[in-house]
């Protein structure tokens, strides 16, 4: 029982979701919304779940006073302050939007920007004309690179024109290639989940 | 011999505090670097400079603040230009951090003088995803009845006569991930839709306009950058395109050390073996 | 009745299930050969490397929940953390897995504590193995750079859905020395992911993961069922392809309708 109850609730779900979006059956879009809402109640106990694991694993390294303890303390004084602040005060409140525009903003900002220097750390480290795909790839890649940015223009009027010719052609054909197949394969996915063929996330590996 | 071979490795410290310089310099001191405008930010300028002053548009905001220094100059440069010429503007937000966002962005058009509620609105956040998008692109007042300033939406003036995006003129949103969402839940409604998505997604929204399914497409900072120029505001982004010149640069140089020191490496290897035979 | 626009999506839904449904049926006579999958075999090297190493290894499925378009992808990661687990679980080596949304973290606990119970060794189970980190982006890039950083982790595996986050998490792996295998369906990260990780699976390759390790007929046919559908596409392609460039807007129509 403990094997068919979920599989049963994922098929009975799933297509009664498959229905709801490709009929105007009335009374399926309420039920849909129902289900919804269900799913954000779910939601909500797992974020609950999370949280109690973040937490007790932080308060853990601090108890041990493991060589991160202050970095845990921080995360832990942190999440309570920010969960005090939204649920007490609102997320309109003062206490709120200051810790989202001083705090959560800057940091987004510069975690975002750090992915520029890891890109050309990786481009260096990796960027090397081993083969002729290497080459290729190398090529293709100086050339979009300077030629999408203002200073192609300079270097050559010609490279612009070719970056835009890679992007649009060579690199949008595999572009719509791979999301084909990869739609066919999410779809596969998913109608192996609704039908209980792929069930490794329910605890049920093969053998 | 050996100075080309350590020319593949070099601390990547040093490449670190070079890119902070050339992107901060040109910053400080702007170098002016003439900027082109692209086939897709002149297609959706076009799309814009149709719309007539009293129309009203929906802005959907879909990004963290993490993808902000990238798409937000989009977002400003519309805004700007908007507002400017008194188009109407209702936000609302497939992301929980939306919200605040729009707020942000609209303060200071308040501040100069335009009329919550009427010249403009914040519907707010609504969870659900997917789902929720495409509830409140059919039913903006159902889906949201009141507002991220906690009023009735079914008594702002904006939103009179006004259900959902075909009652409007134009829907454009704000992502810092793909442009899926919207051609899926918005891209069947009759209202030209733009996207302007964060540059890494750019190769990956490029088919949604070429199938018409966007109106039009901006793509991070650059056709920001863009946008300003064409309609004749530069302002921040343009200023940080010199930056991204020099750091593109930069990137390609060391990329050409790497491969200078590989070959160098590669043939000393090959004569050392060729002697060992 | 049905919902105008939508017709040709469900014929399209319908026409995917049938051949799944075809392959599984084909699958009982004779079993399909899937083509190998360097990124998947390479799991195998990675656990072995770290398990020498006496180092852990890392996974992720991304940074995307379960209730969104990126379900799919994330299901797909599962099954690949599964394979890891059981090699891990197997080898005696240490696991840490980190999680971005609440929703994947009870799931993800599960499929790890089966991976040990199914090696026979529940009782090595650690209740410490899956972390939950933050649905906030950067909140949980830094969270596994954190991790990745300071356990000096002898291989990394990053499957699943992933955002601007993912040169970060690669280059973070080349930094410890550690294997990168990676796999996406995210279009505009496959090239980051191409470029800096070892061993990297696009696209379908993803999808296909599950039924590739567990072997399982069922689950091999469908894979084969969804590559007929591939050359439906293909044909139907084609033909739209021909269509438009003869000037004929009914094909147009067709798939509106």
């Amino acid at each position: 029982m403990k094997r068919e109850v979920p599989i049963i609730v994922t098929t009975v779900a799933g297509i009664f979701m498959i229905l709801e979006y490709f009929h105007n059956i009335p009374g399926l879009a309420n039920g849909a919304k129902e289900l919804q809402n269900w799913a954000i109640l779910v939601a909500a106990f797992a974020l609950a779940l999370a949280a109690i694991n973040l937490a007790a694993r932080h308060l853990r390294n601090i108890t041990a006073r493991h060589q991160n303890a202050v970095h845990s303390g921080l995360l832990l004084a942190s999440m309570f302050a920010t969960v005090i602040a939204g649920i007490f005060f609102g997320t309109d409140a003062r206490a709120f939007v200051f810790i989202f525009d001083n705090i959560i903003t800057p940091c987004g900002s510069a975690f975002y920007a750090m992915a520029c220097f890891h890109l050309a750390s990786a481009a260096y480290r990796a960027f090397r004309a081993q083969s002729g795909q290497a080459a290729a790839l190398l090529i293709t890649g100086i050339i979009v690179m300077l030629g999408r940015a203002p200073i192609g223009d300079l270097i050559h009027p010609y490279l612009p024109k070719m970056a835009t010719w890679l992007m649009q052609v060579p690199n949008l054909a595999g572009m719509r290639a791979i999301m084909i197949s990869s739609a066919i394969g999410m779809i596969g996915v998913s109608l192996r989940i609704i039908t209980g063929i792929d069930r490794t996330h329910l605890g049920m590996g093969q053998e | 011999m050996d100075v080309l071979m350590k020319l593949g490795d070099i601390d990547k410290r040093v490449l670190y505090v070079l890119l902070v310089l050339v992107l901060l310099i040109p910053m400080v001191r702007p170098i002016g670097i003439r900027i082109s405008i692209s086939h897709w930010t002149t297609k959706a300028y076009e799309q814009l400079s149709r719309l007539e002053p009293g129309d009203t548009v929906i802005c959907d905001f879909g990004y963290n603040v993490d993808g902000a220094p990238d798409v937000e100059p989009i977002a400003k440069a519309i805004f700007r230009d908007l507002f400017d010429r008194n188009i109407k503007i209702i936000t609302v937000s497939l992301n929980a951090q939306g919200p605040m966002i729009a707020e942000k962005l609209l303060l200071p058009y308040e501040e100069s003088g335009k009329v919550y509620g009427t010249d403009f609105c914040n519907l707010g956040f609504m969870a659900g995803g997917e789902t929720a998008l495409a509830a409140y692109a059919r039913d903006l007042k159902r889906t949201f009845p009141r507002d991220w300033r906690g009023n009735t939406t079914s008594t702002l003036p904006i939103l009179q006569g006004i259900t959902g995006a075909p009652d409007t003129k134009a829907w454009i949103f704000f992502t810092d991930s793909s442009a899926e969402a919207w051609v899926r839940q918005v891209g069947d409604l009759d209202v030209p839709m733009i996207g302007a998505v964060i540059t890494v997604a750019a190769p990956q929204a490029e088919p949604f306009v070429h199938s018409g399914q966007l109106s039009g497409l901006l793509t991070g900072l650059r056709s920001a950058a863009e946008y300003e120029i064409v309609t004749n505001r530069p302002g921040g982004a343009v200023a940080a395109m010199d930056a991204q010149s020099l750091g593109h640069i930069l990137i390609t140089i060391f990329i050409v050390f790497g491969n200078i020191s590989y070959f160098v490496k590669r043939s000393k290897e090959l004569a050392g073996r060729e002697g060992v035979q | 009745m049905l919902v105008a626009g939508r017709v040709a999506g469900l014929v399209s839904l319908l026409t995917i299930f049938i051949t799944m449904m075809l392959g599984i049926r084909r699958a009982h006579t004779s079993l399909p050969t899937i083509r190998r999958i360097a990124g998947l075999e390479a799991i195998e090297e990675a656990v072995g490397r770290a398990t020498e190493m006496g180092k852990p290894i890392f996974c992720t499925p991304g940074w995307s929940d379960i209730t969104t378009s990126t379900a799919a992808p994330t299901f797909a990661a599962l099954d690949i953390i599964y394979y890891a687990a059981r090699l891990a679980a197997r080898y005696d080596t240490e696991m840490i897995v980190a999680i971005a949304y609440p929703n994947v973290y009870p799931l993800t606990e599960q499929v790890v504590r089966q991976a040990y119970v199914m090696e026979g060794k529940a009782d090595r189970y650690n209740p410490g193995t899956v972390v939950f980190t933050s649905p906030e982006q950067y909140a949980y890039t830094a969270a596994c750079l954190g991790i990745i950083q300071r356990e000096k982790v002898a291989a990394t595996i990053l499957v699943g859905h992933f955002a601007s986050e993912a040169i970060n998490f690669a280059e973070a792996s080349a930094a410890v020395n550690a294997i990168s295998i990676s796999g996406t369906e995210s279009t505009y990260q496959l090239p980051f992911f191409t470029a800096a990780c070892d061993y990297t699976m696009i696209g379908e390759e993803l999808m296909a993961a599950g039924a590739y390790i567990s072997e399982d007929p069922m689950r091999l046919g469908a894979i084969r069922g969804q590559d007929y559908a591939k050359l439906l596409a293909f044909l139907w392609i084609l033909t739209g392809a021909i269509c438009s460039t003869a000037g004929f807007n009914w094909f147009e129509a067709i798939l509106n309708f």
